[in-house]
């Protein structure tokens, strides 16, 4: 019954986090910007190769995110006040197996965030279109991985994965010759911790996405990320350890409580991490002027 | 230390690089032994090419104005300040003159010269 209980909360916690509580603060910012930035003050801001109306667009993306936020987390209480109605506990997800849905449901949850971060991306390169400066200025300091993060971190989260794999391989489960679904697994893995690494390198020495960004806030926006990599790489390798653990001493009935509070620490250490790092009160909107000089 | 290149100016975009890296190093704002960064993170925060920069390096390196330390980094040379003030452009142009005022004196055409110029910078290998 507590088991019962516990989930319940759980899930929907994350149906509050996840589709309401930051998707609600993220438009909060994007509205405020709009409102205190304006159009008018600030041309380089909304400046685009592709839009006519930029301000207009942004506005019609960001009514179209708060909706389709509110219809995801209308869907997430509807189906919890289901599973509570028809009494759907833990036991019934592990007996058949839906343990999927969980993970369809979070990935459901996050898809109008996935779509915003992918029209910025795309935002962010017709405004490099838009006309390069003929005056360009750099910094001649290096920017090195341990000016962001304390090494701590870094050793950790490269422990932490070594721990995992020699955990997991150590399974009675995953014992020689290995399940195609180990292999698998193994490999995601790796993969994933080799797309974080690429990923911090190419925002440490690579092209700036927002070409009128400050130098400030270029290296606010790397802390951000940095930090967000290496956290989701520790919590990643922890999660996995707890899994399977869960798994090897007969727990799972914890499993999709485990699982639902694991996104939803994804939610807070990733976007969440982003918005702690990059305040708005603490950016420089004054290089979007007309005027702006160099960056 | 902030570096500013014009992508207008006359002045080839490596040659403004070494000479603001040398300003830097004369007037003091960079000293030896402080790190520079690589090639690839100055190239993209002023966009432009990798090999520009890579080529202001390999001047840079040649003036002894900068070092590389392996994977550790480019640094500034503990010489830099007193290297940075050489300017090898312009002692190659007076060591050229006096050789080509040598010739003409011993009645060598502009022609004949500029024949055996290009013949020894074909064949510098």
């Amino acid at each position: 019954m507590l088991i019962d209980i516990l989930f319940y909360s759980v899930l929907l916690a994350q149906v509050l986090i996840v589709s309401a509580y930051y998707p609600n603060k993220f438009s909060c910012r994007a509205a405020y910007i709009l409102e205190k930035y304006t159009e008018e003050d600030y041309p380089k801001l909304y400046q685009n190769s592709y839009y006519k109306n930029p301000g207009a667009r942004f506005k019609k993306k960001l009514r179209a995110f708060k909706f389709a936020n509110g219809v995801i987390c209308f869907i997430g209480l509807g189906v919890l006040l289901a599973m509570i109605i028809t009494s759907y506990t833990p036991s019934h997800i592990k007996e058949n197996e839906h343990m999927l849905f969980l993970l369809f449901f979070f990935l459901l949850q996050t898809l109008p965030m996935i779509i915003m971060s992918m029209s910025a991306y795309k935002w962010y390169r017709y405004m490099r279109e838009t006309g390069k400066p003929k005056l360009r200025s750099a910094k001649l300091t290096p920017r090195r991985l341990f000016d962001f993060i304390s090494p701590i971190y870094v050793v950790l989260a490269i422990v932490l994965y070594c721990v995992w794999l020699g955990y997991y391989l150590s399974s009675p489960d995953n014992a020689l010759p290995w399940r195609w679904d180990t292999v698998v697994t193994v490999i995601v893995m790796t993969t994933l911790n080799l797309f974080y690494i690429y990923s911090i390198r190419h925002y440490l020495q690579g092209k700036k996405n927002n070409p009128h960004q400050a130098y400030k806030d270029q290296l606010m926006q790397i802390e951000g990320i940095v930090r967000v990599y290496i956290y989701a790489s520790i919590g990643m390798s922890v999660s996995l350890i707890v899994f399977n653990a869960v798994n090897r001493y007969g727990l799972d009935i914890y499993e999709p409580v485990i699982i639902s509070a694991y996104f939803q620490i994804c939610m807070i250490l990733g976007v969440g991490q982003m918005m702690r790092s990059e305040r708005i009160e603490d950016m420089d909107f004054d290089v979007y002027k007309e005027d702006a000089g160099l960056v | 230390m902030r570096i500013i290149v014009n992508i207008d100016d006359e002045v080839p975009l490596f040659t403004q690089l070494v000479a603001q890296v040398k300003k830097a190093v004369l007037s003091g704002e960079m000293e030896a032994g402080a790190a520079m960064p690589s090639i690839r993170q100055l190239a993209n925060d002023l966009q432009i090419n990798n090999k520009t920069v890579a080529k202001a390096y390999r001047l840079l390196e040649r003036d002894q104005v900068i070092q590389t330390k392996g994977y550790r980094g480019t640094f500034i040379h503990p010489d830099a300040k007193e290297n940075s003030g050489v300017d090898l452009n312009a002692w190659v142009l007076r060591e050229l003159s006096k050789t080509i005022k040598a010739f003409r004196d011993v009645d060598v055409t502009d022609s004949e010269i500029r024949i055996a110029f290009s013949h020894v910078m074909h064949n510098r290998n």
